[in-house]
This record gives structure tokens, sequence and C-alpha cells, in this order.
């Protein structure tokens, strides 16, 4: 049984369809284990369809289809899930028990509320089947809004505050304990997702500044705070207000990005939001600690991802890559900058499959 | 005047309902019979429970017999979900299966009879949380027979006898419905397109269905014939028509909360269905209860299947009497589906197929008479079973089992006697299915989906649908009853 968000669903390119939810890594990690695992299938071309070009405006998608467009459920319908994940999903919308009020403010991941779960919560339909092993991951869509907000990109009112967090995942983990069949688990911390390449950092902009003449880069763009020898934390901007700064300059028209402007992620909340996410880490290795489960930490192995050349491509890349739009952000990142590609899906089920064989002593085959 | 009563107590786990006999059979139709596994058709009990067990043994009774007695049939066992492997444990109540018989040696040569009894029915009832309550949660097939029989004895060592079958039949059936297997009544949608495709959870109840006919017509005749070939040796057989009974009665419809709230706006068409609607209200709305499943008649058939018999008595000693028993039941020719037909042609048949097959008894029994007060009876019983495995369901998990009997018969007084039974049954786990494969409960319905895009504030991808929207084991065996 699998708990998470839209990795563990497996949106890539913000869509969501039988072609990618069968490549995510908990039906990857199933499917070496020889389980029966059932996750609700959507019908191609996705809902909604998966981006082909996130920098034209609006992004294209496949089959031309708009965001808005969804395909229903596949017509075979298991009599269960095993992969319960949602987009969308925070650690509060786990511990719901419903839909009715009160609710968090509507988001447009709640049609995958409906079209996923029937309107019911991720542990309601888990409840169904008993699971003996679970997986959860979830956690990155209590810091990762700060990124994606459009308003505002990086003010803490987007992120869990940590303390909160602390008591909806613990409170997440008794609801698991009450099941009462749960023999063993892995719990996933959350991604730092300050190092998503949908927010790249200021100093590419400034490098790419060179190749366009009409784009002028403050220097406050190349802000920077040394938190430990060799991290140092810099300014970003979120593709959704620098793309489009950049495209207009390079056809033609002056423009200035300063990092002042409250679209773009200072220092200061970059720091916040990686400050929350290791005390968001420290709350699932305690509850993985307390139960004898695994506790599994992503991070280094993003890291690692990150020190492959051409794995994860900043943005803007100049002179522009031949590959910028089958792989915007690299190759393990699907085309919306968050996500990860099909190749770092498999590369996660390979590392838990890893995981899970040193902590609990057993043999599941490697996955290919 | 010989009087009798009997009484008979069972426990049967892991069997629900039915005893004795496959499919819905009950074999349990006197207690000195069932002391005996059920054997005696070339020598039934004097209790004139003959009118069943082989209506020529009326013949050369002396007087009236009269007996009346019962079977409180207790069914415990437990269903488990293949998938889950939860346990769900059956919920039967103590069913009374009741027995009356009259009979008169009018001479030497003639007796007549007349018996109340009930050869068919069953009674399963699951508690709602069990997956198998789309097949049906609490069902009853009572079937009580009304047997008037003449025997003759036509020489001194045969005897024939038969009578009419009257059958009173009554047939129950509460079920739920499951929403995410309807289709959407609405155009425009593809056609088929259900409420799972919506996501809409298998197991989600809306509608509970409760079915209930009855009808009484003389459905045919049993036949009988003793032959004492010996003082020590006797062979007879029997023959019971088959009974197809028509029913027709009333289904009643109720609205069962899901409890669901649509967390998204969907917009199907020219309607628009807002976040937090219940997913109740737009079912009123849709008009499910007022145009695709109001109540209305509903009719069905039955056939409780021919059963033929075989056996042969002997005495091998003074006291001690050694039966041996073969029934043949003609389940797979009479009960290969269990159809289900409403009056309002909106609301879909059901058709519940079972593909029964026919099966065999094997039944030995011996009684011993101690004395003129004392009479000790005991036997064993194998039967194949009715329901392959692939039609095997929760509504009657039956299947092959082995079965042994105590019993005994004391006489009170010249006028009075009592009888009891004991029967530990063993049913083998029989994996089997908690839906109907048939599925069928699916009005014509649909139109095009939308769901509104709301943005909560640091989120992106957007899942929306849109206008264009295209697109067990039946559990353990080991049983005991008393009789």
């Amino acid at each position: 049984m699998s708990f998470g968000n839209s990795i563990t669903a497996g949106i890539q390119s913000f869509g969501l369809s039988d072609s990618t939810q069968r490549l995510a890594y908990p039906v990857l990690l199933a499917r070496a284990m020889g389980t029966p695992f059932n996750y609700p299938s959507l019908s191609n071309p996705g809902c909604p369809p998966p981006i082909t070009n996130i920098f034209a405006n609006p992004p294209t998608r496949v089959l031309g289809l708009p965001d808005t467009f969804c395909a229903l459920r596949s017509a075979n319908v298991p009599p269960f899930l095993n992969n319960v994940a949602f987009p969308g999903a925070d650690v509060l919308e786990l511990l719901n028990t419903n839909y009715g009020p009160p609710q968090p403010p509507a988001a447009a991941t709640d049609a995958y509320k409906l079209f996923l779960l029937g309107g019911r919560t991720e542990l309601q339909r888990a409840r169904e089947v008993l699971p003996t092993f679970v997986t959860v991951w979830v956690g990155n869509n209590d810091v990762s809004g700060a990124i994606l907000d459009t308003g505002d990109a990086g003010q803490a009112a987007d992120i869990t505050p940590p303390a909160t967090f602390a008591t909806q995942y613990n409170a997440l983990m008794d609801s698991l304990d009450s099941f009462g069949s749960i023999q063993g688990g892995a719990l996933i911390g959350v991604v730092q997702v300050v190092g998503a390449p949908y927010v790249s950092q200021g100093r590419y902009y400034k490098a790419a500044s060179a190749s366009i003449p009409m784009l002028t880069v403050l220097d406050n763009c190349l802000d920077s705070l040394v938190i430990a020898p060799g991290d140092t934390v810099r300014v970003l901007v979120p593709v959704h207000y620098g793309a489009p700064i950049v495209e207009t300059a390079a056809a033609g028209t002056p423009q200035t990005l300063d990092c002042s402007n409250y679209h773009v992620i200072s220092v200061t909340e970059a720091v916040n939001m990686i400050t929350a996410v290791v005390q968001y880490n420290a709350t699932i290795q305690a509850a993985a600690t307390a139960r004898n489960w695994l506790f599994v930490d992503p991070n280094p192995l993003l890291q690692a991802l990150a020190a492959t050349p051409g794995a994860i491509r900043p943005f803007p890349a100049f002179p522009p890559d031949p590959n910028s739009t089958a792989a915007p952000f690299g190759t393990a990142v699907s085309r919306d900058g968050v996500h990860p590609s099909t190749s770092t899906q498999k590369v996660i089920a390979q590392s838990l499959q890893q995981a899970i064989n040193a902590f609990y002593q057993s043999a599941i085959p490697a996955i290919p | 005047m010989r009087q009798s009563v009997g009484y008979a107590l069972s426990v049967l786990i892991g069997a629900p309902a039915v005893l004795g006999a496959q499919g819905f059979g009950i074999y349990e139709l006197g207690s000195c019979g069932m002391g005996r596994a059920g054997t005696g058709v070339a020598a039934p009990c004097g209790d004139g429970s003959a009118i069943f067990f082989n209506p020529a043994g009326l013949a050369g009774l002396t007087g009236w017999h009269i007996s009346g007695g019962g079977t409180l049939i207790k069914a415990v066992g437990n269903f488990t979900r293949d998938s889950t492997l939860a346990k769900t444990d059956l919920d039967n109540p103590w069913i009374p299966v009741p027995s009356v018989y009259v009979a008169y040696g009018a001479t030497p040569k003639l007796g007549v009879g007349i018996g109340l009894f009930a050869p068919y029915g069953l009674e399963t009832r699951w508690p709602l949380s069990f997956d198998g309550r789309y097949t049906g949660y609490d069902n009853i097939i009572r079937n009580i027979y009304i047997q008037p029989s003449v025997a003759y004895q036509v020489t001194p060592w045969l005897s024939l006898g038969g009578g009419l079958d009257v059958v009173n039949g009554h047939v129950e059936l509460n079920q739920r419905l499951d929403l995410s297997q309807q289709v959407i009544p609405l155009a425009g949608l593809p056609p088929g397109t259900t409420f799972a495709q919506f996501g809409i959870a298998p197991g989600t109840d809306f509608a509970n269905v409760h079915l209930e006919a009855s009808h009484t017509k003389v459905t045919g005749g049993h036949f009988g014939a003793i032959a004492k070939v010996s003082d020590r040796f006797s062979i007879g057989a029997r023959f019971l028509m088959h009974a197809e009974i028509d029913y027709a009665g009333t289904a009643t419809f109720t609205q069962v909360p899901t409890g669901v709230i649509i967390p998204t706006t969907v917009i199907v068409g020219p309607d628009t269905i807002p976040a937090g609607t219940p997913l109740d209200a737009v079912l009123q709305g849709l008009g499910v209860f007022t145009g695709l499943l109001p109540n209305q008649a509903v009719t069905t058939t039955i056939t409780n299947p021919e059963q033929f018999v075989v056996g042969v008595s002997y005495k091998p000693m003074p006291g001690w009497t050694l039966y041996g028993d073969y029934q043949y039941t003609w389940w797979g020719t009479r009960f290969a589906a269990l159809p289900i037909n409403f009056s309002n042609p909106a609301t879909p048949s059901l058709l519940l197929n079972t593909y029964y097959q026919n099966t065999s008894d094997f039944r030995l029994g011996a009684e011993w008479v101690k004395n003129a007060k004392l009479t000790l009876r005991g036997g064993y019983l194998y039967n194949t079973a009715a329901a392959p495995p692939e039609t095997v369901t929760p509504l009657l998990p039956e299947g092959a089992r082995n079965e042994l009997t105590a019993g005994a018969g004391v006489a009170l007084s010249p006028k009075w006697s009592v009888d009891f039974a004991y029967q530990f049954i063993k049913q083998n786990d029989r994996r089997g299915r908690t839906r109907d494969l048939s599925g069928a409960t699916s009005p014509p319905v649909a139109r095009t989906t939308t769901c509104s895009r709301r943005r909560r504030p640091g989120t992106r991808a957007a899942p929306c649908s849109r206008a264009t929207c295209p697109s067990g084991t039946a559990s353990p065996p080991a049983s005991s009853r008393l009789a």
C-alpha cells in the first residue's frame, strides 16, 4: 500500500495518465515484490494530459488539449486500490475523514480526490485493503506550495509550520497503527524542494543575460548565504515568473529581473523552506524509529542526480540546449520542472528496493 | 393412535443454512430418519415420515400415526475474501424447519396420510460490512410442501405409494446496490460510462433492494415402491417430481446514504455540480430513485429439482437393521440461474448464474432396537456439491460434505414416543465470488464532464474533467447438530 502525493501517484509534466501511473515507483516496487498492486488508472491522454512544452504560453499538452481536460478512469475498475496517493495531498488531507467542511481552500488538484479516490480519503481507501506493508511519502506539498505560488513565492504562509507538521504526521501514523494489519513500512522523507529546477538560482539568469542583450539581471539575483561548507543557499526564481521575462527579452523587448520582487524566493525564504524540511524529516525519521520501520531520506539521491551532468538542468540555459523541449529541466526531471521523470521514478524504486532489503533482510529482486 | 415428537437441533459450521442435502435442499425432515443419516427408502420410519421418505411405506400401518417436530438450524461460519483475507462471520439466526405427518392405516393393505414439511429452503444472513451484500445479505427461500399421499400393498412383497405435491414458495432477497457499477443516467457521456469511471469506489452502497415474492401451486407428485424380498431384506425407491414455481411479488428500493461529498466542481454538459455537494443529492437530482429504481412488481422463477432415491434395508440379526441409500438430484437441470425481472423497463433485470451440477448422496445407516422402550440409531452420508467452484457465492456457499449422525427413540408410553438426533457436518472450505458475475444493474445513461479549476495558493497541477470527457472462501466446515 502506497500513500503519497503526485510523485507517488505518478504525475509527470503536470499530467497524469495510465502511461505515467504505470511508471511510478510504487508500481515498479510492487512488481518486483511480486504482489498484486492496483492503482486508479486514468485513461490516456490523461487528467490532464502531460505538458509537452512548458515554455509555451499557455504550456502545450499532449494532443493539444487544455489543462482542464480530464479523461475518465479506465472502464476496468479494480475492486480496491493499493496506490491511494493523490496529487496535491498534504499531510492534513490524508487525515481528513471526509470532504465536508471544514476543508482546506479549494485547489485545482481537488479533482483527483474524486477521480482517483471517489470522494474518500487515502486512509479510508487504504483501510479497505488491510495492508501489511506500506510506503508513505507525504510532506512535499507542505512546503512545495512556496515554490509554486504564483502570488508570492516563498512566503511563509505556504509552508506548514514544523510543529503543526509533527502533530499531523504523528496523527497520520496513529491512524495507520489503528489498521492493526500493518507489519512494516518505509517512511520517505520530504524533498528539499528548493533544489527543484522549477526554481532556478538567480545566477543562472545572470549568466543568461550575457547572451540576451535585452535582459538585465540585477545583482541582487546573486545574493547567497553559505550555511555549511560547500552548501550555499541562493536566490531562486520560479519558472512561472522568470520564463516570461526571458521570453520577452529574447524577443527584443527590454526586461529587467529584480530579485527583490515578491515573486522571487529570497535567501531568507529559501533558508526558511530548507529548515522546515529538515524539521519535517526529523519528525518522519522519529516516527519510523518508534515503529522500527525504515526511514529513507530522498535528498542524498537527488543530490547525486544533481551532480550528474544533464540530469538536472537549470533554467535558463545558454546557449540553448537542443534537448530543451524534450527535457527542459534535464533527464531526471519531467517537463514541469518539479516531478521526477521516468528514469528518476525507476531510480527511486531501485533505491527503495535496496533500502528495504537491507533493513528488513528481505530479498526483493532488483528492478531492471 | 401413536404420536411422536421429534426435536432436531442443528448447528452447522461453515455451510450456511442448508443441511444434509446439496444446493438448498433440506433432508432433516424427521428425527427418526435424521438419526440414521436420512436412510430408509426401503424401510421408512414408522412415524408417518414415510410420506416424504417413501410413500409406499404407508401401506401396512395400523391405526393413526401423528408426528410433529422440527429442526432448529443454526449455521455458523465465515467467508474469507481472497483479495484481503478479511473474514466475515455469518450472522444467521436460529431457523426452524417444521415437519408434521399424519398417517392412517385404513386397512391392512391401504394407508393414507398427509405431510407438511420443507424439503427445500435456505436462509443466509450476512452483516452489511460484507462484500457479498451486493449478491444478497439476507436471503430466504422457503418451500413448504404439503403432500397428501396414499399407499397400497399390491402383493405381500410389493407396496406402491404416491401423492400430490402442493408447494407454497416464498422468496426474500435483500441486497445492496453498488454505485460504482451503475451507468450514469445522463445523455452525452459515452454509452456505458459508470460512476466508477468518475472515481466512485467499488463498495459504495447507494440503495437497498428488498425483494419479496410468494406463490402456491400444485407442482406435481411423488411416488415410491418397496419390495420386501424377504423378511430381512427390502428394496425401495422413491421419486419426487420437480417443482417449478413462478414467484410474483414486490421490489422495494430505498436510498442508502453514501456519505460522499463531491470534492471538486464537476461540469457535466449543461449541468454544474458544485464542490461540496453531497453525492446523495446528486443521485436524487438525476432521478435515480424515481425514474430508474422505483418500487415495482418483480417476478422470478425457481425450480426445485427432482429427487430419485434407491436403497436397501437388511436385518442381520434380531433388533438390528442396516440401511443403504443412494440419491440423485437434478440440480444441474433445474437450477442453472436465478433470474429476477422487474416490471419497470428502466430497471435492469438481475441474473445470478448458478450453473449447478446434478448431485449424488450416499447414505449408510443403522438402527438397533434395544428393547421396547429404546431404539438407537446412527449413520454416515456423503454428498457431492451442487455449486461448481466458479459459481459459489455467499448466497449459498454449499459444497461436498461428510456427515455423521446419531439418534435415539424413546417410547414414553404405548401412545407417545420422542426421538432425538444429532448430526455432525464436515464441509471443506470453498472459494467463491462475492459478487454476481453477471453484474447487471445499470440503467442507460450521460453527457460531458468538467470540473472547475479553483486554485489554492501554491498549487499548480490542474486536473479537471471537462466537457470533452471522452472518453472468497466460504469457510469452515465442521458442525454439529442435535435432533
